[in-house]
């Protein structure tokens, strides 16, 4: 596992859970999409903004070392500030856009937690209609995690192995 | 195993574990019975994400992240004037004109790791921020 993957893995960790989205899987995919539009919607801006900020600091610096003509030297510190008020307006709007998608990740896995089960439970239902019988709550209960959510890919590929199922 | 094949694997699944009532019946014919079941499973799980688009705020100042870059532009061809300013004086040069200090929270080092927070310029001149950058 690469550095990058490893700290994508801790961000997920930090937000979501100990969820392997490599693994696959309903519940996965939803981790996957808000994952993908976290970083679509905040890591460019995110970026941007700290290397402004470094920017800003930087210049800083070497406005501290050639400041050898006062008036010169406050005038462009007067410049450099409106830099950083621009900056402060980026950092404001950066928090409102945390906000806008907490609450729309929020959303979507409230939405997700009642959902998802409920598909997996017609999904069973309907093969149990065609069938006339229904399964054991036991073996019904291992088509889903310890969350209540659908399996992963690799779980549920793990489990028709292990009973000698083939698709 | 794909994505198209998740809802096929449960079904397998649960044929095999009701086996006894479909004896009989091929297990390939009646997995076929269920594609409807299937697509829906499919589309639940397709519409979690399609239902929910993601939120698309119009923000002012970074709606478009080429304003942050345009805004580094900036800062870039100052930072080169300021090259060209002379030399501050060594300390014992000093007079009571020398020039503006900045405070520690200038140069202070950033930790990637750390809240973002604007504190690049200091306050050596103190008064009100100036006027933002860019207004619209």
């Amino acid at each position: 596992m690469t550095t990058m993957q490893t700290y994508s893995k801790s961000l997920i960790n930090m937000s979501y859970g100990d969820i392997d989205t490599q693994a696959g899987g309903p519940y996965e995919l939803i981790i996957r999409h808000l994952m993908q539009t976290k970083a679509d919607f905040l890591y460019p801006s995110k970026q941007a903004l700290i290397a402004l900020q470094l920017q800003l600091i930087d210049t800083a610096h070497c406005l501290r070392e050639h400041a050898g003509d006062p008036k010169k030297a406050e005038a462009m510190l007067l410049e450099l500030r409106k830099f950083q008020a621009h900056a402060k307006k980026i950092i404001a709007e950066i928090d409102t856009m945390e906000k806008i998608f907490q609450q729309y990740s929020d959303a979507l896995l409230q939405e997700t937690a009642t959902t998802l089960p409920n598909a997996l439970n017609k999904l069973i239902a309907a093969v149990e209609e065609k069938s006339t019988k229904t399964l054991t709550s036991d073996i019904k209960s291992l088509l889903f995690n310890d969350n209540g959510m659908p399996l992963s890919f690799a779980q549920l590929t793990a489990l028709l192995t292990e009973r000698g199922i083939v698709i | 195993m794909s994505d198209h094949d998740f809802s096929l694997g449960v079904v397998r699944f649960i044929e095999k574990n009701v086996h006894s009532a479909v004896s009989g019946q091929d297990t390939q014919s009646t997995t076929d019975n269920h594609e409807a079941a299937r697509a829906a499973f499919d589309a639940t799980v397709q519409d979690l994400t399609t239902a929910f688009p993601p939120p698309t705020p119009d923000l002012k100042n970074i709606s478009a992240p080429s304003k942050i870059e345009a805004a580094q532009d900036q800062v870039g061809i100052l930072n080169q004037q300021i090259r060209s300013f002379p030399a501050t004086p060594a300390p014992q040069e000093k007079t009571q004109h020398s020039a503006p200090q900045l405070g520690p929270a200038a140069t202070e080092k950033i930790d990637p790791g750390a809240p973002i927070v604007s504190t690049a310029l200091g306050t050596s001149l103190g008064g009100p921020t100036s006027n933002a950058w860019e207004e619209e």
